[in-house]
């Protein structure tokens, strides 16, 4: 006779697979998103880019409108400007990411101080704190401090990451919040488990699944905001859209496409992420994040 | 009423405070910790010339400063009207129209126009005005001498739409979110049985019972549209705050990024004042 049980290997297997065919439409779109990211990596690198070097205009400029050639025209140095809108953004995106996966795991690390507390208000303090943060638009605070300081990558993304804790904090504390009226909580109370195996093994799991949704939402966010502080000239020496659209704006009469094309290629790109993170944010149930940047 | 007022007023007080010693705070760790400035917040006297705003409006005194605010609070005001009227009608409308599949197309528009870089949208007016209409294209490049000035409403509306897109891609999908998280609750399933009609339970039930809740959702996108103008202003030339705290930031006038700061919250707080009274008058708190 046939043995009928499964062995482990085949259990776990269709149990992965019943897992991937819950969340398939995160996966497709957390495909989607990261070709996006690929796509653009791999236009090149920025070391040997300088744009102290490139966005100028010598005497005789070798610029040339847009053509079969060079899509979006070259730069005043002959550089092809497509490619270059390329490895700006790859640059922009790299930053965004890494500033709001510090800005997440900051509020994270800040809501697990309070969150084994037992206490109804125990979140009081961060709710208030974020509260006031409220009063201050962030882009003056990283304003302010990227003024000051010369505007470097570090000062950037530490300062966007402590942006993104201060306001998420408290959002992050009330996903917590309400974890603890869930019925499958409220059970695992009455059956005895332990504050911290709840707190652990329970709403931990899913607010990290939720944080990831959170963060496909952040990166068109925060590159947008990146773009505009290079814009005003607060991007220290490294590419950026923001850079090129200023150069575009002090050429504009003699090559209008150094301020067009830039801006079209960042909007195309902003709206194909930020339409990627609302689905993945919403595959996820997200809920309401406010948007603050 | 005055009691409750009293005591909101003193909680936006103190926040303001706090603000104020963020702010100080910011500068002092910008320009004089990561910049290693050799000036002090402590050194600095709001009595000397105001240096940004000789550039801006020809006087160097704090007087200069009052066209500025009259410009961007002519901004802050189209836009933020803008994001009210156009974010609730349309986020109204897409709740409304929740039983649809692909309900959330209706959304879709905005959040793409939201997507663009604010500050190279005015840049294309900018250039589209002076290649098509043969005429400076930037704001600070005519100025009316005579009868009425309309450029000025023109330079206001091109800066106040980038903004106002923002904030109404913001404001429609909050409401949209809020009312379809209280039509998902069983009292509506109840008054589909009772035989209530679609429109008579959105409008008499749940619109009646969100009331105080969407008009505590009313200056949620101002910081948003704060920030931007920061932005948006400088991209276009245009004169107003966000252009004088940009040349603060560029001279390190520090006396300029704190009045910029201090104005910005102060809108904020007296928003959220007004906000707070009319949701304590609707009984709603």
């Amino acid at each position: 006779m046939k043995n009928r049980k499964q062995s482990k290997a085949s259990r776990h297997s269709l149990v992965l697979l019943a897992r991937a065919w819950e969340t398939r439409w995160v996966i497709l779109l957390a495909l989607a998103y990261l070709s996006t990211f690929a796509w653009l990596f791999a236009a090149g690198t920025v070391e040997d880019i300088r744009p102290s070097e490139i966005l100028v205009t010598p005497a005789d400029p070798a610029w040339e409108g847009p053509g079969r050639d060079h899509w979006f025209g070259t730069t005043s140095t002959g550089l092809d400007l497509f490619n270059l809108c390329r490895i700006a953004m790859a640059q922009t995106i790299a930053l965004a990411a890494l500033a709001s996966g510090l800005g997440l795991a900051l509020a994270f690390l800040a809501v697990m101080l309070f969150a084994f507390d037992p206490g109804e208000k125990r979140f009081s303090l961060m709710k208030s704190f974020g509260r006031i943060g409220t009063l201050m638009p962030c882009a003056l605070v990283l304003l302010i401090i990227l003024a000051g300081s010369g505007g470097g990558i570090a000062a950037l993304v530490a300062t966007t990451a402590i942006l993104v804790a201060w306001h998420l904090g408290p959002t992050l504390a009330s996903w917590f919040e309400d974890s603890e009226n869930r019925p499958d909580i409220v059970s695992a109370y009455i059956v005895g488990l332990s504050r911290s195996e709840i707190v652990t093994n329970r709403i931990v799991p899913a607010t990290i699944r939720k944080m990831v949704g959170v963060f496909a939402l952040l990166i068109p966010q925060i590159a947008l905001l990146e773009m505009g502080l290079s814009y005003l000239g607060f991007g220290s020496e490294r590419l950026s859209i923001g850079g090129l659209v200023a150069y575009g704006q002090q050429v504009i009469i003699e090559a209008p496409w150094l301020a067009v094309y830039p801006g079209v290629f960042a909007a195309l790109v902003l709206v194909v992420m930020g339409l990627l993170g609302w689905l993945t944010s919403r595959s996820l149930k997200t809920g309401k994040v406010r948007r603050f940047l | 009423m005055i009691r409750f007022f009293g005591q909101r007023l003193l909680v936006m007080l103190v926040r303001l405070v706090i603000v104020a010693i963020l702010l100080v705070t910011a500068i002092e760790l910008g320009y004089g910790v990561l910049g290693n400035s050799d000036v002090h917040v402590w050194e600095v006297s709001f009595s000397d010339p105001v240096v940004p705003l000789a550039e801006l409006s020809g006087s160097s005194t704090w007087e200069g400063m009052i066209p500025l605010l009259k410009s961007s609070m002519l901004i802050v005001g189209l836009a933020w009207g803008a994001t009210v009227l156009v974010g609730y009608s349309w986020g109204i409308l897409a709740a409304r129209l929740r039983q649809f599949k692909g309900h959330h197309l209706f959304l879709v528009p905005w959040l793409v126009l939201a997507s663009i870089p604010g500050f190279w949208w005015v840049i294309q007016v900018a250039i589209y005005s002076y290649f098509k209409w043969e005429r400076p294209g930037f704001a600070n490049e005519v100025v009316v001498e005579s009868g009425p000035d309309l450029m000025q409403w023109w330079n206001a509306v091109v800066v106040a739409i980038p903004l106002g897109v923002l904030g109404i891609s913001v404001q429609m999908r909050v409401v949209s979110e809020r009312i379809r998280e209280e039509a998902g609750l069983p009292f509506v399933r109840g008054l589909h049985r009772a035989g209530y009609s679609e429109s008579e339970i959105f409008y008499k039930n749940i619109l009646r019972r969100l009331t105080g809740e969407l008009v505590r959702l009313s200056d949620a996108t101002l910081p948003l549209i704060l920030g931007g103008l920061i932005f948006v202003e400088v991209a276009f030339r245009y004169e107003g705050m966000g252009s004088f705290l940009i040349s603060s930031l560029q001279l390190s006038y520090f006396p300029g990024i704190f009045v910029t700061g201090i104005w910005m919250a102060g809108i904020i707080g007296l928003a959220a004042l007004i906000r707070e009274m009319v949701v304590h008058s609707l009984g709603d708190d």
